[in-house]
C-alpha cells in the first residue's frame, strides 16, 4: 500500500535522527544511541526510557522494521535486535530533509540566521 | 545492584511494552552504565541515574496512558467512550507535563525534596523488604505455592508441638480429603563426596512428592520418581542444589548420572535443583536432597516406624478452606491417637495448626514479625519526619508561588484545577522519591546481607526487593504524598486573589507560622523518640554483655560433629570420639576437653519432664512430674566451661553405659525440689530409667541471657549416646592455632572426613544478643538520619525567620544592640522549639519504649541516663542549627539590613 510520505511530516527531530542513522546501516539499540549522539554532538541523548518509545512508534507507523540479519553471534550478540529503515521510512526521511532544505534556503530564514549569528 | 534496580523499574511498564522491549532495554542500560562507569568516579553513575529515572518515569506514565487510551478507543460495544473521561485523561497528561516542567525548572528544590523522600521511604522499604524476603514472599524457586499449608501437630492449647512419625504421615496422606497431597521432610547432616575428601552439607530427606508439591522444576536431570518413594533402601539417588553444583561440581553438565558417595555409601546424582531453591525454611541453606526411603542408611538412629521426626506440608484441595482442612486433619489425628493408643510424652498432640508455607516455621515467624514490626515502626517515624520536612518545603514554596497562582486564578483557572496541578507536582516528587527509596533499599539490604550471623549452619540471607516491595514503596510514598501535599496545595491556591495581587508581599499570617513551627516541633520530637530507642538498645547490649552467664566464655573453642553423617555406625562413632578426645588433649595449650549435645547460649534448648517421688509439695504436678531443661555432657565439661560444682561431684569417665545412671543438677532445681538440702544422692525417674543425682552445679545462663533460670539437668552422654555432638575445648593458646591443630587431628583419624568448622564460644554465644545488636544498629542509623532531617528543617526555619527579621535586626543594631543580643534573639527562637520538641519527644519515647521492654533485659524503658544523654545531644545539635543562621544575622551590616524590603 503506497502511503503518502507527506502524511508523516513534519517529523519530530528524534524520529528524523533515528531514520537518518538507520539509513546508513542497520543498528541495534546501543548502536543507535551512539550514532545519534555522534551525529548531533550529544544534543540528542537517548536512554532506555525514551529510545524504545520512539522505536515502538516508528515500528507501528511502518517507518522502521526489525532486521532479519543477526550480526556477530560469536560476539555474544545474538540477543540483540537490529533495526532497519523501511522503503516508506526512507521516503519519509527524504521528504523531511527536502522540506528542511527548502526551509533553510528561504531568503528570510537565511537573513535571520545571519543576523543572530554567534 | 544497578541492574537489579533497573529490572525493578522495568516492571512498572505495561506488560505488552515490557515483553517486547524489556530485554533490549536491559541490554542498552547495561551498555550505557558501562560507559558511565569506565574509568570515572561513582558520581558519574549517580548522574547517569539522575538523567535516566525521570525519563523512565515519564515513559512509564506515557505508555500506560497509551494503553488506557487504546482501551477507550477500542471498546465500541457498550456506550460510546464518554467525552469527559477522555478529556480528563488529556488534562491529566497536561498536568503531568506541567509538573515535569516545574520540577525541572527548580532542580535544586526537586533534588533535595526527592532525596529527603527517598531517605524516608528507603528506610521503610528496607525493613519491609527484609520482612518480605524472609516470611512474606513465596519460597524462592517454587511455583503455585499459594495453596500450600504447613501442617503442625500441636497440643490442644497450641502451646507445644511435635513432629510427625512416618506412620502418622502415611495415614494422614491416605485418609485426607481436604488436601490434594501431603509431603514430608526432615533435615539430615550429610557428607557428600565426588571423589576424595567429602563436603559437609545440610541436607533434607524428603518424600517422593516433595518437589512436585512445591512446584519446583529441575535445572538439570530429574527429581525423585514415584517408585523411589516406596521400598526402603532400594534407590540410592541424590539431588543437589544449584549452588553446590556450581561450587563443588564445577557446573559440570555431565554431572548427572555420576556416582558420588553420601555418608560413605555409593549414590547416583540424578538432578540439580533450580537456582535459588533452598528447601522449605529458606534461610537455611539446603544443598542436597535424598529420598525418605534411604533413612536406614543415612539416619541410622531413626526409624521409619519410629516416633515423631518429620515435618509435613500439603496442598489444599480446590474449594477447600484452611479451616475445613484443619478440622478434618484434627479429626484424623484424634482417630489416629485412639487407634494406636499413642501417647507422646505427657501430652496428647491432638490439634492441627495450619499456616502458610513461607521462609520460617510458624512460631519463629511470629517472633520475627513482632521484632520487624518494631523496626518498621522506627522506620515509619523517619518517613514521617521526611514527609513533614518536604511538606514544610512545599509550604514555603507555596508562599513563593502565591503570585503565580493569583495570576492564574485571575486568568480564569478554577481552584480545583490549581489544586490538582499542585498535587500532581507533589505526587511526581513522591513517585521519584519512591524510586530513590527503592535504590536506598537495594543498597541497604545488600549491606544487611553482609551482617554475619554466628551459627554453624549455613544461613543465607536474601533480602533484595522484588515487585511486591516496589508496589509497597510506591503505595506508601503516594499515600504520604497525598497526605502531606494536600494542605500546601490548598494553601497555595487560596482565593483572595485581589489581596494577593495588590500587596504582593509574601504572606505572614500567624496561623501559617504556627503551623510551620508545629511541624518542626513534631519532627524534632519524633527524632528524639528514635534516638532514645537507639540509646535504650545500646544500653541493653551493654547490659547484656555484662550479664554473668555463670561460666567462662573466653578461651573455649567448639566444633560440631555428626558421625552419622560420616557413615559411621554407633560403635565406630564412639571410637571416633574417643580418638578425637585423645589427640585433642595432646595439643599444646589445651587445658580441658569434653563433648556436649548443645552449646550454651545458642538459642537452642531441649526440654523434658522427670518424675520425682520425694520432692517438696508444690514443686511437682499431681503425677509427680516436673519439667526441666537438659544437656548431655561428657567427662570434663564443667572444667571446660569453668562452671563450679557446688556439692557432690562432676560427671566423669567412669559414668559409662554399664554404670548406674547419674545426673548433675543446677542450684535452682535443687532448691526447688529439695529446699531442705541434701539433693546429692536423691533419685528421680527419666523415662524408664532411675537416675541418681551425683552433684549440684552453680546456676548459669543456658538458652539466652534474659531467661529466668530454669531447672536444669546434665546427663552423662556416655549413658545417653548421640552421634551428633559438639567438641568443646578450653585452651590457653591462640584460637586460630588450635583450630588448625583440631583440623589436623581429624584428618589423621580419617582423611576422607569433611573439614571441621572450628568456632569460638564467643562467636557462638553472640547470637544470643543478635536481636539487640540488629535493633541497636537499625534504630541508631534511623535515629541519626531522623535527627539530621529534623535539624536541617530547624535550620531552614530559623534561617528563614532570621532573614525575614533582617530589617528589625538592622534597627536593633542601629539603636545599639550588641552582637550577642542579636545572637541570643535568634537562637532563643530555635531553643524554644527544640525545648518543646524535647518535652514532647520524651513523653512519646516513654510511651513507645514500653513496646521494647521484652528486648531490653534489665534496662528500664525509663532509663534516666539514656533520656538525659539523648536530650542533651539533641539540644546541642539544635543549638548549632540555630546558631549558624543567628551568626549570619548578627554579622549583617545594619545599613544594608535597613534597606531590606
Amino acid at each position: 500500500m503506497p502511503l503518502d510520505p507527506r502524511a508523516f511530516l513534519p517529523l519530530k527531530p528524534v524520529d528524523l535522527q533515528l531514520l537518518l542513522a538507520l539509513g546508513e546501516q542497520e543498528l541495534h539499540g546501543y548502536g543507535l544511541v551512539q550514532a545519534i549522539a555522534e551525529r548531533t554532538d550529544g544534543l540528542v541523548s537517548l536512554d532506555p526510557g525514551n529510545l524504545y518509545r520512539v522505536i515502538k512508534r516508528l515500528l507501528a507507523d511502518g517507518l522502521v522494521a526489525e532486521s532479519t540479519t543477526r550480526a556477530a553471534p560469536e560476539l555474544g550478540e545474538e540477543r540483540r535486535r537490529y533495526y532497519r529503515i523501511t522503503p516508506l521510512g526512507g521516503r519519509v526521511a527524504g521528504q523531511e530533509v527536502r522540506r528542511l532544505q527548502a526551509l533553510v534556503n528561504l531568503p528570510s530564514v537565511r537573513a535571520l540566521a545571519a543576523r543572530y549569528a554567534p | 545492584v544497578n541492574e537489579r534496580l533497573f529490572a525493578l523499574l522495568l516492571l512498572c511498564f505495561p506488560p505488552g511494552f515490557r515483553r517486547r522491549f524489556g530485554a533490549e532495554m536491559r541490554l542498552l542500560f547495561r551498555d550505557q552504565l558501562r560507559d558511565a562507569r569506565t574509568g570515572r568516579s561513582p558520581v558519574h553513575v549517580v548522574r547517569f541515574w539522575f538523567h535516566l529515572v525521570p525519563s523512565l518515569v515519564a515513559a512509564v506514565l506515557l505508555e500506560w496512558r497509551d494503553v488506557v487510551l487504546e482501551r477507550l478507543v477500542s471498546s465500541p460495544p457498550g456506550p460510546p467512550p464518554s467525552n469527559s473521561r477522555e478529556r480528563m485523561l488529556h488534562s491529566m497528561t497536561s498536568d503531568l507535563r506541567l509538573a515535569v516542567r516545574m520540577l525541572r525548572k527548580n532542580p535544586v528544590f526537586t533534588l533535595i525534596a526527592v532525596l529527603v523522600i527517598a531517605i524516608g521511604s528507603g528506610a521503610v522499604t528496607t525493613i519491609f523488604s527484609a520482612m518480605n524476603a524472609i516470611v512474606l514472599r513465596p519460597l524462592p524457586g517454587t511455583h503455585g505455592t499459594e495453596r500450600l499449608v504447613d501442617i503442625e501437630r500441636r497440643s490442644a492449647d497450641l502451646s507445644e508441638g511435635t513432629t510427625a512419625s512416618y506412620d502418622y504421615f502415611r495415614q494422614l496422606r491416605e485418609r485426607t480429603r481436604t488436601l490434594d497431597d501431603i509431603a514430608a521432610w526432615t533435615k539430615v547432616s550429610l557428607t557428600l563426596a565426588d571423589r576424595g575428601q567429602g563436603n559437609a552439607v545440610y541436607g533434607n530427606m524428603v518424600s517422593g512428592n516433595y518437589f512436585a508439591l512445591l512446584g519446583v522444576r529441575p535445572a538439570l536431570g530429574r527429581f525423585f520418581a514415584p517408585d523411589e518413594d516406596r521400598t526402603p533402601l532400594t534407590h540410592a539417588v541424590v539431588v543437589v542444589s544449584y549452588g553446590f553444583w556450581q561450587s563443588a561440581l564445577g557446573s559440570d553438565s555431565g554431572a548427572i548420572g555420576r556416582a558420588v558417595t553420601v555418608n560413605g555409601h555409593p549414590y547416583t546424582l540424578i538432578g540439580v535443583a533450580p537456582t535459588g531453591f533452598r528447601g522449605v525454611f529458606s534461610p537455611l541453606k539446603v544443598d542436597a536432597w535424598v529420598p525418605l526411603m534411604m533413612q536406614q542408611q543415612l539416619r541410622t538412629t531413626r526409624d521409619l516406624e519410629d516416633a515423631a521426626w518429620l515435618r509435613t506440608f500439603g496442598r489444599l484441595a480446590p474449594g477447600v478452606t484452611v479451616d475445613q482442612a484443619r478440622q478434618e486433619l484434627t479429626a484424623l489425628t484424634v482417630a489416629y491417637i485412639a487407634e494406636r493408643g499413642e501417647r507422646a510424652g505427657n501430652r496428647e498432640y491432638n490439634t492441627i495448626r495450619l499456616s502458610a508455607l513461607t521462609g520460617l516455621p510458624a512460631d519463629a515467624r511470629e517472633g520475627f514479625l513482632r521484632f520487624m514490626q518494631l523496626l518498621l515502626g522506627a522506620a515509619a517515624l523517619v518517613l514521617l519526619i521526611a514527609s513533614v520536612n518536604v511538606a514544610s518545603m512545599l509550604s514555603a514554596r507555596a508562599i513563593a508561588r502565591q503570585r503565580e497562582m493569583a495570576v492564574r486564578v485571575a486568568l480564569g483557572a478554577g481552584r480545583a484545577r490549581l489544586v490538582r496541578q499542585l498535587l500532581t507536582e507533589t505526587m511526581m516528587l513522591f513517585t521519584l522519591g519512591a524510586f530513590g527509596g527503592m535504590g536506598v533499599a537495594t543498597l541497604a539490604t545488600a549491606a544487611l546481607e553482609q551482617v554475619p550471623i554466628p551459627t554453624d549452619a549455613a544461613v543465607v540471607l536474601e533480602l533484595s526487593p522484588d515487585p511486591r516491595v516496589l508496589s509497597f514503596a510506591l503505595a506508601i510514598s503516594l499515600a504520604t504524598g497525598l497526605l502531606f501535599g494536600l494542605s500546601p496545595a490548598l494553601q497555595a491556591s487560596r482565593k483572595d486573589v485581589t489581596a494577593q495581587l495588590r500587596d504582593g508581599s509574601a504572606g505572614s499570617g500567624t496561623r501559617r507560622r504556627l503551623m510551620s513551627h508545629a511541624l518542626i516541633v513534631g519532627q524534632l520530637a519524633m527524632s528524639l523518640v528514635l534516638l532514645v530507642g537507639a540509646g535504650l538498645f545500646l544500653r541493653a547490649l551493654q547490659g547484656g554483655e555484662k550479664v554473668d552467664p555463670g561460666f567462662q566464655i573466653a578461651g573455649v573453642s567448639a566444633v560440631a560433629f555428626n558421625t552419622e553423617a560420616f557413615g559411621y555406625d554407633s560403635a565406630r562413632g564412639r571410637t571416633f570420639y574417643r580418638a578425637l578426645r585423645e589427640s585433642v588433649s595432646g595439643i599444646p595449650g589445651v587445658e580441658a576437653v569434653s563433648f556436649v549435645d548443645r552449646l550454651p547460649l545458642a538459642l537452642s534448648s531441649s526440654g523434658a519432664s522427670i518424675e520425682v517421688d520425694d520432692a517438696v509439695s508444690g514443686a511437682v504436678d499431681r503425677e509427680g512430674r516436673v519439667s526441666v531443661q537438659l544437656a548431655l555432657v561428657d567427662a570434663g565439661y564443667f572444667n571446660v566451661l569453668q562452671l563450679p560444682i557446688r556439692s557432690g561431684r562432676a560427671i566423669t569417665a567412669s559414668d559409662n553405659a554399664e554404670s548406674p545412671r547419674v545426673a548433675v543438677i543446677n542450684e535452682t532445681m535443687a532448691r526447688r525440689l529439695w529446699p531442705q538440702g541434701g539433693a546429692v544422692g536423691r533419685n528421680f525417674r527419666f523415662g524408664p530409667e532411675r537416675v541418681t543425682v551425683i552433684g549440684v552445679a552453680q546456676d548459669a545462663k543456658y538458652d539466652f541471657l534474659a531467661e529466668a533460670t530454669p531447672s536444669f539437668v546434665y546427663f552423662a552422654s556416655a549413658q545417653n549416646w548421640r552421634q551428633d555432638q559438639w567438641l568443646v575445648v578450653r585452651s590457653a593458646g591462640d584460637a586460630a592455632a588450635l583450630a588448625s591443630a583440631i583440623e589436623r587431628a581429624v584428618r589423621t583419624i580419617d582423611p576422607l572426613l569433611p573439614r571441621p568448622v572450628v568456632m569460638t564460644l564467643t562467636q557462638t554465644t553472640s547470637i544470643s544478643l543478635l536481636p539487640q545488636r540488629v535493633a541497636a544498629l537499625v534504630t541508631g542509623v534511623l535515629g541519626a538520619v531522623g535527627l539530621l532531617l529534623a535539624t536541617v528543617g530547624l535550620y531552614g526555619l530559623i534561617a528563614y525567620s532570621a532573614n525575614r527579621r533582617t530589617r528589625e535586626i538592622g534597627i536593633r543594631v542601629a539603636l545599639g544592640a550588641r552582637r550577642s543580643d542579636v545572637l541570643a534573639l535568634v537562637v532563643r527562637e530555635g531553643m524554644w522549639l527544640a525545648g518543646l520538641g524535647v518535652v514532647i519527644g520524651v513523653v512519646l519515647a516513654g510511651a513507645a519504649s514500653q513496646l521494647l521492654r521484652s528486648l531490653l533485659f534489665d534496662t528500664s524503658p525509663f532509663d534516666v541516663p539514656t533520656y538525659a544523654v539523648m536530650s542533651l545531644l539533641f539540644i546541642a545539635v539544635a543549638m548549632l542549627a540555630s546558631y549558624l543562621p543567628a551568626r549570619r544575622a548578627a554579622s549583617a551590616n545594619p545599613a544594608t539590613a535597613l534597606r531590606a524590603d
